[in-house]
């Protein structure tokens, strides 16, 4: 087989454990966003964009629903003969096999399936984040500097910057220092976890990585020092535009809030580079007479019989007469009777709420703009109940207490 | 069991709309072409081995259809053919299904491997099981199977071959066509099961007789052929007049409906436009809409209904109308009983009225 120019490692088998309910069944990838679109379809999409090729997606927590959503990956045409999309989760060999330490240590164990391909450069990429970006651009910006690896970087404001990455950039773009989460950033350059390698370079470090028995196995804690410690040619390419990591419930709630803005940062009407999802298959939304929604995203499949306002609803959503929902998010498939409120939540997919409920309202202080509310997959409300503000509820059981 | 989709004889019947395009796919139900519900329930009646035939017009059905892999008929053996017409139909206008068409792909008829055939219209809106009209053929003992449904003479119009008289047994006895009684008229919904080599008789007798017409053939020998009616028991519409079109459209939004004739047998399938969620912004206001992906909401919308990719902008007014496919609406306009085509650009402060259930077409890509 001709030798490829280069080939995408997708990191997608984190928990996200800070976001907590969203991803007790599922992987953090996999989780719905923005209406219609799972987190990892940011990144399939700007693979596809890029025109490459072969999409190799390495997954390890409860991936099922991850597995069958991305399939052979021809939601985002990577169907393709002579590459194409590949799911690679942990294996076992002759000698047993092992859980994928680190992100590091995911792409160490997968060296046959590159080396199948044998590309002269490697991108490395995680499922976790909302962007669009053009990642051919970095790679001509990787060629041009003759670099050895090549890191994607974005400005931060700088009162966030140390909760990222921050790189230490001289005036050629070439990476001088890099620390991870400073407590005293020197720079406002995060990466953005997205890295293009030679290959020869990145497989000499994986099995540097690998014999470290001190080391995390982890990109950005350990193969990216590695080489700046060895005078490698590293090199920051500066993105611009829309970035987000959507770690924790709040990050989350503000990215999906953030589209309802008059002119967001990520706009998804603007078709500059289009994101693909695997399509839902559900006849067109339905408003009904006395339903109205307002500064709201509403996907196919939901049915409208109350009022919705800012606020994103996910496909085969159901709002009941009566019902009013304001600032929130109504994941895939959830359906609230009639005549309840649901104020500033989060309610998981496939979660019925009966009649007359309340969820997220504080009798006292119905304008508190503190505490979200979250309810998890699947729990069945009844008639009737109130939920207050802040809680988190993953099951529900007549005798439970409000809060669990 | 296989699967053919016909055409519509008199496709100029919706005008505008069937201008640039054939029945097939004429857009219905804010994200369908009609072809889409005869298709979807073939594949959802397990028919894996389905043919459409093509027509004069046929870009934008080839466009839709592709490769067929919306509907999983992009397969290696069998999945959907694409047969070429025997003419251009310029001017025959009455048959309703042109069996020269089939004479034409008798090869396909003839290598096809399943005993039963259902042959449907493109003309025909419903959400159905064709095993129960097989089910159905075979109790009966039946040598054809017609599927009907009831309905009052008040919205029925004449058509060539529309209407059955049934008896009581199910036996068909005539075909009119024009509806005869007040109440319970026998419509045709243009889906027919018989086995394949019938059909094959049939295309043979007649390219010896050049009786094209499978109506008239099959009016000719009711007393000799066991030919029975169906009755679907669900919603169903026939769409054979602009007023039929508007009609059907604007009862979608009907929840009842909805669900009949989007969920009752399983999903209809379309192709995939990959557009956004529909926004609202804040001044949009919304009553009783159905709406496609990708639509950018400012204005006021009631009893409409939206194709995929249509923006409405802030103090226009919508009501009555049925909006398609990435069409433009500025600010401050009104359209009432009006069908716009798609990617029509209305501009600001635009008024358009059409009459009640007498809607005003505007063609595609016009700018008003």
């Amino acid at each position: 087989m001709a030798r490829k120019e280069w080939i995408a490692m997708l990191l997608a088998g984190g928990q996200g454990s800070r976001l907590g309910m969203l991803t007790r069944n599922i992987a953090k990838p996999a989780v719905p966003f923005a209406g219609k679109y799972r987190i990892i379809d940011f990144s399939l999409s700007n693979c596809t964009y890029s025109a490459i090729d072969t999409v190799g997606v390495l997954t390890q927590y409860k991936p099922l629903l991850l597995h069958s959503y991305i399939g052979i990956g021809s939601a985002w045409d990577l169907n393709l003969e002579g590459g194409g999309l590949y799911i690679l989760p942990p294996y076992v060999g002759e000698k047993g096999g092992i859980w994928y330490k680190g992100t590091a240590n995911a792409v160490y164990q997968n060296i046959d399936f590159i080396e199948y391909f044998d590309p002269r450069f490697v991108l490395i990429i995680s499922g976790d984040h909302i962007y669009k970006m053009d990642y051919s651009l970095m790679l001509e910006y990787h060629k041009d500097k003759n670099a050895e690896a090549t890191i994607a970087v974005i400005e931060v404001p700088w009162e966030e910057a140390s909760r990222f990455g921050i790189m230490i950039c001289g005036e050629n773009g070439a990476v001088l220092d890099f620390a991870e989460k400073p407590k005293k950033p020197r720079s406002n350059l995060a990466s953005m976890g997205v890295y293009i390698f030679n290959w020869d370079i990145l497989k000499e470090y994986l099995f540097l990585d690998e014999e470290d028995p001190l080391s995390e196995n982890d990109f950005g804690k350990n193969v990216i020092p590695r080489l700046l410690k060895d005078k490698r040619k590293v090199y920051a390419y500066p993105f611009k535009g829309y970035w987000k990591d959507v770690g924790t419930i709040e990050s989350y709630y503000t990215a999906n809030m953030d589209l309802l803005k008059p002119l967001p940062e990520m706009d998804l009407f603007d078709d500059t580079i289009k994101i693909y999802s695997k399509p839902s298959v559900l006849p067109p939304h339905y408003i009904g007479s006395g339903g109205g929604v307002k500064n709201s995203l509403v996907p196919d499949g939901c049915v409208i019989l109350g009022q919705v306002e800012r606020s994103v609803l996910f496909p085969g959503v159901y709002v009941g007469e009566g019902s009013y929902v304001k600032d929130s998010i109504l994941l895939p498939n959830v359906k609230i009777e009639r005549e309840s409120i649901i104020w500033r939540s989060i309610i998981g997919e496939n979660t019925t709420i009966g009649s007359r409920v309340k969820v997220g309202l504080k009798s006292d202080k119905y304008f508190n703009q503190e505490a979200l509310t979250v309810l998890g997959d699947g729990i069945i409300v009844p008639d009737g109940v109130e939920i207050e503000q802040g809680a988190s509820i993953k099951s529900w059981q007549r005798e439970e207490a409000k809060i669990s | 069991m296989m699967g053919i989709i016909t055409n519509t004889k008199s496709e100029d019947i919706l005008g505008e709309l069937t201008q640039h395009r054939s029945m097939s796919a004429v857009p219905f139900g804010c994200r369908y072409r009609l072809i889409d519900f005869p298709l979807s329930n073939m594949v959802n009646s397990g028919i894996k081995n389905i043919a459409v035939v093509m027509t004069n017009k046929s870009r934008a059905l080839l466009d839709h259809l592709n490769s067929g892999k919306e509907w999983s008929l992009d397969r290696k053996s069998e999945g959907l053919f694409l047969l070429p017409s025997a003419s251009p139909r310029l001017f025959q206008k009455k048959n309703k299904f042109d069996l020269k068409d089939l004479w034409e792909n008798f090869d396909y008829l003839q290598r096809a491997r399943q005993k039963y055939v259902v042959l449907s219209g493109n003309n025909v809106i419903f959400n159905g099981n064709y095993q129960k009209g097989l089910q159905y053929h075979k109790e009966k003992g039946a040598d054809v199977t017609l599927y009907y449904k009831e309905e009052g003479a008040h919205n029925l119009s004449p058509g060539s071959f529309n209407y059955f008289e049934v008896k009581e047994n199910g036996r068909v006895t005539s075909i009119h066509s024009c509806p005869s009684k007040t109440e319970n008229n026998q419509v045709s919904l243009e889906t027919i099961i018989l086995e394949r080599s019938l059909l094959m008789e049939i295309v043979k007798l007649a390219a010896d007789t050049g009786n094209w017409d499978l109506g008239d053939v099959l009016l000719d020998n009711i007393n000799e052929l066991k030919v029975f009616g169906y009755p679907f028991k669900g919603y169903a519409g026939k769409i054979n007049s602009l007023v039929s079109y508007f009609r059907h459209s604007m009862e979608l939004l009907q929840p009842q409906v909805q669900q009949e004739l989007f969920f009752a047998n399983g999903p209809i399938y379309t192709k995939i436009k990959d557009g956004p969620p529909v926004k609202y912004t804040e001044t949009a206001e919304t009553a009783n809409i159905l709406a496609g992906s990708g639509c950018y909401i400012e204005g006021k919308v009631e009893n409409s209904l939206l194709f995929r990719g249509v923006a409405v902008g802030r103090g226009s007014l919508i009501r009555k109308s049925i909006i398609m496919q990435n069409s433009i609406i500025e600010e401050n306009v009104v359209l009432e009983n009006v069908i716009l085509d798609k990617d029509v650009f209305v501009r600001k402060g635009t008024v358009l009225k059409g009459e009640e259930g007498k809607p005003v077409v505007i063609g595609k890509r016009t700018v008003i």
